[in-house]
């Protein structure tokens, strides 16, 4: 090339002015990391001098490739990676020109055809429907090991299904067996050494076709309510038998609607005030405090507080406090399931004033079954209306309820008993998240299997190791969300997928990437929309780049050695 | 990793080893301190292979998804890539400052973040891309390392102004790496408390630009003592390691962008998105790409081409550090 052409062709294609441009792009790029994205966006990146910079460029590497580079084995990496930069430029124009991108918010069950900014709206040929969108978290769980020796010598990791990790620094080793993220824990009855043991009772309650198994332990769990609040059960164990029976006898139904306990301002000896309307009582310094109304099912509905039903529900009574002096009295609720109300939310009266309401008041049936040391086992049967039955409580024996057509099988006493745990794998959804895991000694199993609950704040001993472990999951950390989408054309389901990051759906040329989701309730999922042409043409531009500079760098100085020996 | 690992105390004291030995025997041709410097390095990278193992294991993915690991495996590139230049080049020079650079790497991973493992943001969960992705931009930043430290030896080993520069530009980083650490400590230990903004970015720069000017003599004075300026090398060799490993890193550093590009693409729809941590490591390829034009296009092969190679990797600490600390983007979780 000698012509004029040629020559300006060559000035145009010269390294200078490709160190110029290069220069000047990355000056530029440096600026715009230097402000806010939009603002770069818009004054950079997106500005007619920044794209003029990039099409000089791509001006510069064509004259550059045509009047330096005659088509030879040995050059063939420097054209192809001109040629890649090429390629991503005008890919980059491709997208610039006829891409189109914009983000489309749908609400679990909507479908739309349209994306973008108001104002610029983006159309699609067909419709997008949320079928269903899900946010799951990570069910990634942390085993720490604590070493007892030593204060604060843990080490942790992540546990996995069959995996075995040693515990540094010591003989042993724990491997995870199973890991689930809905186990729930049930305890029940069993026998235990004389040493340990307590007595406790396996019984049944319900109608005849449905009887549901239950146990008290003495200690440890020693009231029951039936699941339709009919019954309510007490075990209690006293140390003799003359005892025992003064309590029993003294067993009866309780009546009325329990009392209101006021504790004086100085600690006072607390007054207590039966609920009866009208009922009132005068405390020491002169204030007067009357019971105004009872309410066995307190809500609040639109015009204030009322009663919903006859059941106690949520008892609630409103005193009245008159304080001495002739001052305006003042009105206030209390309620027996929430005693610290009025301390929380009362006004600031100086009294503490609490609605107690005794448990048996809610029961239609209760059964009252008082022990002794090592002895046998007594029982009164209180029910709602009519008299109420005692005797010897037996194992396998029946005690008669006096309402309902519910029976009560007493099946089995034990002396000595304590209570085992079992795990058990739920539903999906329920539950909580446990890993079953087995300690080794040297390779060999040490003691039985064990579950540990995510959850649990007081570390799980392991064996006599002086070991112990927690187990912490990442509940509040984002795994995935995903958005189940269906193409609709015409009326019809033509395409389905579950996007999720990573993984897009694409139809007809679009794309639809998961890019947010409704933090607050999830219930919308945000999807960018996004049609890039050009997206061939750069992903053919980055792979000639990295063979084209493998090429120059690796290839040509091996062609040209080659080629130097062959003259 | 950190607590009671004996391998990762081992990998310490070696690499601190190791540098010393190579400092005091930068010239030697003895085989003894050849094998023993080798050897000691060798030895370093091995345990640390296994320390990346066995994280591996234990977070049952890649370890190289956030500050504490790209260190600990950044500090493994720098050892592998050094390795490779000392067996092709036959030349130890590099040695100690790539073993130094490889113990700052590991001290900052340790001293300075959390190792604990976390559980990875949905973007991040994609094994292949983030190996691949990451492993060839810490492969390239490590040959780009290598290439500073070549670049800072010819300058070093002048005797006109760009000896000075050269010192002070090493003494400069020293002083970073130190002071990074000592922020982060007394921030810690609540002896300071620092917001960034303008004044304390000002104040940190002007102190660190005095700091660099008082530790200049004494790096000048460390490279007399080892005899770095002594003739027995032959000046080309440098000047050959400083070019084929910035082509290295040049290469590894695209292929870096490029997945990085497709792997964005995957995720969030856009295989550009002139987010700082995309734009910065841009910057540091046209760097290099404009070092390359000037010294294989426009055949310019002057002393000033070197500081190319100083320029260059200050972008790429920038694109590392100063990108998540100082500019905020969608790469802001590594």
């Amino acid at each position: 090339m000698k012509s004029k052409t040629g020559q300006l062709v060559k000035g145009i294609g010269s390294v200078k002015l490709a160190v110029l441009i290069l220069s000047a792009i990355a000056v530029a790029s440096l600026v715009g990391t230097l402000l806010p994205q939009e603002k770069a966006n818009q004054t950079i990146y997106g500005a007619w001098w920044f794209l003029a910079l990039l099409g000089a460029l791509g001006i510069n590497l064509i004259a550059c490739t045509l009047s330096r580079f005659r088509l030879r084995l040995s050059k063939v990496g420097s054209i192809m990676t001109h040629v890649s930069v090429l390629l991503i430029l005008s890919g980059a124009l491709i997208d610039g020109i006829w891409g189109e991108r914009g983000m489309m918010i749908l609400n679990k069950g909507h479908s739309s055809d349209t994306f973008g900014a108001p104002g610029e709206k983006g159309r699609l040929p067909f419709k997008i429907r949320l079928k269903d969108f899900v946010v799951e978290r990570h069910s990634s769980l942390a085993v720490t090991v604590l070493r007892g020796g030593h204060h604060g010598k843990t080490m942790s990791f992540v546990a996995k299904e069959a995996k075995q990790q040693v515990v540094t620094g010591t003989k042993y080793a724990l491997n995870v067996d199973k890991i689930s993220d809905n186990v729930t824990r049930s305890s029940r009855l069993v026998p235990a050494s004389k040493k340990h043991g307590q007595t406790g009772i396996r019984f049944t309650y319900g109608t005849k076709d449905s009887q549901t198994e239950s146990f008290l332990l003495e200690g440890n769990k020693e009231r029951y309510k039936s699941a339709d609040g009919l019954l309510r059960v007490v075990l209690k164990v006293f140390p003799d038998g003359a005892n025992r029976d003064k309590e029993l006898a003294k067993v009866r139904r309780a009546t009325g609607n329990g009392h209101v306990e006021i504790s004086g301002r100085h600690g006072s000896k607390p007054v207590k005030l039966e609920v009866r309307p009208d009922n009132k009582c005068k405390l020491g310094d002169g204030t007067v405090v009357e019971i105004k109304k009872y309410i066995p099912h307190f809500i609040v509905g639109e015009n204030g507080a009322r009663n919903a039903s006859d059941k106690p529900v949520n008892p609630a009574v409103q005193i009245e406090i008159s304080p001495p002096g002739g001052a305006s009295p003042q009105k206030t609720w209390l309620f027996s399931k929430f005693p610290d109300f009025h301390k929380t939310h009362g006004k600031k009266t100086g009294l503490s004033i609490k609605y107690l309401r005794p448990a048996s008041l809610d029961a239609a049936n209760n059964l009252f079954l008082y022990g002794v040391c090592g002895g046998d086992l007594k029982f009164a049967m209180v029910p709602e209306k009519g008299r109420s039955v005692r005797g010897n409580a037996i194992s396998g024996g029946q005690i008669p309820l006096g309402t309902g057509g519910n029976m009560f099988n007493l099946k089995e006493i034990l002396d000595n008993a304590g209570i085992a745990t079992d795990v058990t794998i739920a539903k999906p959804g329920k539950g909580t998240t446990g890993v079953q895991m087995q300690l080794l000694a040297e390779g060999k199993p040490v003691g039985n299997q064990m579950w540990l609950f995510d959850g649990d704040r007081h570390p799980t001993p392991l064996g006599d190791t002086g070991l112990s472990a927690l187990v912490k999951g990442h509940p509040g950390q984002i795994k995935d969300f995903k958005s189940w989408l269906e193409v609709i054309e015409d009326g019809k389901v033509v395409k389905e997928k579950t996007i999720e990051v990573n993984h897009p759906l694409t139809h007809e040329g679009y794309a639809f990437y998961q890019a947010s989701y409704d933090k607050e309730r999830e219930r919308w999922s945000g999807i960018e929309v996004v049609k890039d042409p050009g997206v061939p043409l750069v992903y053919m531009g980055f792979l000639f780049l990295v063979l084209g500079l493998v090429g120059i760098f690796y290839v040509q100085p091996v062609l040209k050695s080659s080629g130097k020996t062959k003259e | 990793m950190n607590d009671g690992n004996v391998l990762f105390n081992v990998l310490i004291v070696t690499y601190l080893l190791s540098t010393v030995v190579y400092a005091v025997t930068v010239f030697s041709k003895k085989p003894a301190a050849i094998w023993i410097s080798r050897i000691l390095l060798l030895v370093g990278f091995h345990c640390h292979m296994i320390v990346i193992g066995q994280r591996w294991m234990l977070a049952g993915r890649p370890p190289l998804s956030n500050m504490f690991e790209t260190l600990i495996f950044f500090s493994w590139c720098i050892v592998l890539v050094y390795l490779i230049v000392e067996l092709k080049y036959k030349i130890r020079v590099l040695g100690a400052g790539a073993s130094l650079a490889a113990l700052l790497s590991l001290a900052y991973a340790t001293l300075v973040f959390p190792g604990t493992i976390e559980p990875l943001m949905p973007a991040l969960q994609n094994n292949f891309w983030l190996t691949i992705h990451v492993t060839l931009c810490f492969l390239g930043y490590a040959a780009l390392g290598i290439s500073y430290l070549a670049a800072l030896i010819i300058l070093m080993r002048r005797n006109d102004w760009h000896r000075y520069a050269a010192s002070y530009a090493a003494a400069l980083s020293l002083v970073a790496v130190a002071g990074g650490l000592v922020t982060v400590h007394l921030q810690r230990a609540g002896s300071v408390s620092l917001s960034l903004n303008a004044v304390t970015f000002l104040a940190f720069l002007f102190g660190g630009l005095v700091a660099g000017a008082v530790l200049t003599p004494v790096v000048m004075l460390a490279m007399k003592l080892i005899r770095l300026d002594s003739q027995v090398m032959d000046e080309s060799v440098f000047e050959t390691i400083l070019y084929r490993t910035i082509i290295l890193g040049f290469l590894f550093l695209a292929a870096g962008i490029v997945t990085g590009s497709v792997w964005a693409h995957q995720a969030w729809g856009r295989y550009w998105g002139w987010d700082p941590k995309e734009t910065w490591s841009l910057i540091t390829w046209l760097i290099y790409g404009i070092y390359l034009h000037v010294r294989f296009g426009w055949r310019k092969s002057g002393v000033a081409t070197v500081w190319f190679a100083i320029l260059g990797f200050w972008a790429v600490v920038f694109t590392y550090f100063g990108v998540n600390f100082l500019l905020a983007g969608l790469h802001s979780y590594a």
